[in-house]
């Protein structure tokens, strides 16, 4: 017991890259699984995130403003928005597509904004252990759903790379580019959320 | 054992603008906000096109061609609610600001097997589009126009003429005009007369052989085939080009002097059925004035029809527009009304009507006469002629009613025709056997 109560005073701390438990020790500790680096403040836990979640949110717009595919048949040239290639999708009659396209491209980022809002405004607030709980969960869900949204971008990619004939061309529109970026932040913004922060106010509660 | 102490670690929760991080959403921000003032910085103008239907154009496809380079997009046809046409939104590009005016004309461009050869043939991959046609000019800007019917052509590349024509025959739209048989136009409209009974046929000359066309100008409906009988010769000739043996065509022949001027906008041609038809008119430049003329007929009328030619001295002077015939209980004969039309200006050198004169040939003794013109088919025609022995106390008068019709007083043809052609033949004989 005596020693338990002795080692209780030896802190421990999580690696942030494989989450193991690591004894924190002063100066700089390296994680015994991982090797990685642990560092010990998340002074800007928060503020990396929120720069890349508005940076993602601003590519947001034109993603969705941009044709995201140029067809090219003969002297036609076509191109679709993703919500104007969801509904053309909608109207030739593949709802499964046409939904499936929908989810991926304007749910899931949507959703994403606003579960990642969500959680950092909740990081440096006050709260309770269900909350942790839930934080810790939202955000391992945008991490999971994160790549998922390329869907769409993978969808063009594909196409442009597949169909290559003399008077038919499938051009990658300005829209995927900027739709890349903006999942690429999500999924940044995600990663640099250190949830060591959802941990903090322990002490408060 | 020693001792090392722990180092102070301050964690920090506040929100710190201050760092490099916030480099990136200002990038990004710049970057998106960049694409999008690009973006509707470059949009040029949307305007409103009303044709009659929709033609193969489809939304968010077609596109507006300005000398055959693609100007603007066709961003949705809708029904226009008051009227019965369509309405075509576009969106043009930026440059062609200048040239959306009111004198930019649109219409639609379709595949069109023509007379002349296909045209338009592009259209049957990429679907039809709308044409444009426009001057610069910055001023009268405007947004919304009203598309033609047919393409519309550049004042300046030719000119305009009408003809009328009774038939229609082989003529159809874009049935070409020749002179010597090269093309120097076509035909461009036909329509029905407001009156319902001519034809009224628009055609559209180039402009370099603009000079061929002056008031002289007869055009007349080119036929396959023409069997002639002249000099005692028969000549039957065919056209030579294989395409008028399918189309038809329209040729022309023109006096050239420097005194016919050329006024075809105010002047209509007449479009004949064929050469003979058209040389056979009276080759008279002053202006022409028509009446309507009545000739009531008794007797052999049969042969009296819708076109038989009214003539003098063997010139055509009218034509029988309408024969009304109707039995007389009286008499026991069939009576003909004749309803025709004569140029009464071709009694007359200077610029009158030539109604004075003919008043004054009434009074004289001419009267109209019904003349065989072909024995062997029993076609009639009218001939004014002199009463040699008119009685001149009993001087009879050309009645002119209030809507200035004539009523022309006519001699019976039966009996006199024979008796007067007998005294005729004598007096030629007289004449030659004295000479």
């Amino acid at each position: 017991m005596q020693k338990n109560r002795q080692n209780s005073n030896t802190k421990l701390i999580r690696c942030p890259v494989c989450e193991a438990v690591n004894i924190d020790k002063p100066g700089d500790i390296y994680c015994h699984r991982c090797q990685s680096r642990i560092y010990r403040d998340i002074k800007y836990g928060t503020t990396k995130a929120w720069a890349y979640l508005l940076s993602a949110m601003a590519l947001y717009l034109p993603a969705n403003i941009f044709p995201i595919m140029l067809n090219q048949k003969f002297s036609f040239h076509d191109s679709n928005t993703i919500i104007g290639g969801v509904i053309t999708l909608w109207h030739d009659g593949s709802y499964l597509v046409s939904l499936v396209v929908f989810v991926a491209s304007v749910v899931i980022p949507i959703l994403k904004f606003i579960v990642l809002i969500y959680l950092l405004i909740n990081a440096n607030r006050k709260k309770d252990k269900y909350t942790k709980r839930n934080l810790h969960k939202l955000h391992k869900m945008t991490e999971i759903v994160g790549s998922w949204s390329m869907v769409d971008v993978f969808v063009v990619a594909l196409l442009a790379g597949l169909v290559h004939m003399n008077n038919i061309k499938i051009i990658a529109g300005p829209a995927s580019t900027t739709f890349v970026l903006m999942v690429i932040f999500t999924m940044m913004s995600a990663l640099s959320l250190d949830t060591r922060i959802f941990e903090k106010g322990r002490e408060d509660v | 054992m020693s001792e090392i102490k722990e180092p102070l670690v301050e964690s920090s929760n506040r929100f710190n603008l201050l760092t490099s991080i916030w480099i990136v959403p200002i990038i990004a921000f710049f970057v998106s906000f960049a694409l999008l003032y690009r973006h509707y910085s470059a949009l040029g103008p949307k305007i409103e096109i009303v044709l009659p239907n929709s033609d193969g154009l489809e939304a968010g496809q077609s596109v507006i061609k300005f000398r055959n380079l693609a100007v603007g997009k066709i961003l949705k046809i809708h029904i226009q609610k008051e009227g019965k046409g369509v309405i075509v939104v576009a969106r043009m590009n930026k440059d062609t600001e200048e040239f959306l005016n009111e004198s930019t004309k649109f219409w639609i461009v379709k595949p069109r097997v023509g007379y002349s050869g296909v045209s338009g043939l592009d259209t049957l991959i990429s679907g039809s589009y709308i044409a444009m046609y426009a001057k610069r000019q910055s001023s009268n800007t405007k947004r919304k126009f009203i598309g033609e019917m047919q393409p519309y052509r550049d004042k300046d590349s030719g000119i305009k003429i009408h003809m009328i024509s009774s038939k229609l025959s082989t003529v159809k739209v874009g049935t070409p005009i020749n002179y010597k048989n090269i093309q120097i136009g076509e035909i461009e409209r036909i329509s029905l007369s407001p009156n319902g009974k001519n034809i009224a046929l628009t055609a559209f000359i180039k402009k370099r052989y603009k000079k061929l066309i002056n008031d002289t100008t007869k055009f007349w409906v080119q036929s396959l085939a023409s069997i002639k009988l002249q000099d005692n010769r028969l000549d039957i000739k065919f056209t030579p080009v294989i395409s008028y043996l399918a189309f038809g065509g329209i040729t022309f022949e023109t006096k050239f002097d420097k005194n016919y001027p050329l006024s075809p906008k105010k002047h209509i041609f007449h479009l004949y059925d064929s050469s003979s038809d058209a040389k056979k008119q009276v080759e008279s430049l002053k202006s022409k004035v028509v009446k309507k003329v009545i000739f009531k007929f008794a007797g052999r009328v049969s042969g009296l029809r819708k076109d038989s030619s009214i003539r003098y001295q063997g010139f055509n002077v009218g034509a029988i527009k309408n024969v009304d015939i109707h039995y007389d209980s009286l008499t026991h004969k069939m009576n003909a009304k004749a309803i025709g039309e004569i140029e009464t200006s071709f009694f007359d050198d200077a610029n009158k009507s030539g109604l004075e004169n003919i008043k004054k040939a009434v009074e004289d003794g001419m009267r109209a006469k019904l003349v065989s013109s072909n024995p062997i088919f029993d076609s009639l025609y009218v001939d004014l002629v002199f009463l040699k022995d008119a009685n001149s106390s009993k001087k009879t008068m050309l009645k002119i009613s209030k809507d200035g019709t004539l009523y022309f007083p006519v001699i019976d043809s039966n009996g006199s025709e024979l008796i007067g052609s007998i005294s005729a033949l004598t007096n030629r004989l007289d004449q030659t056997l004295i000479s």
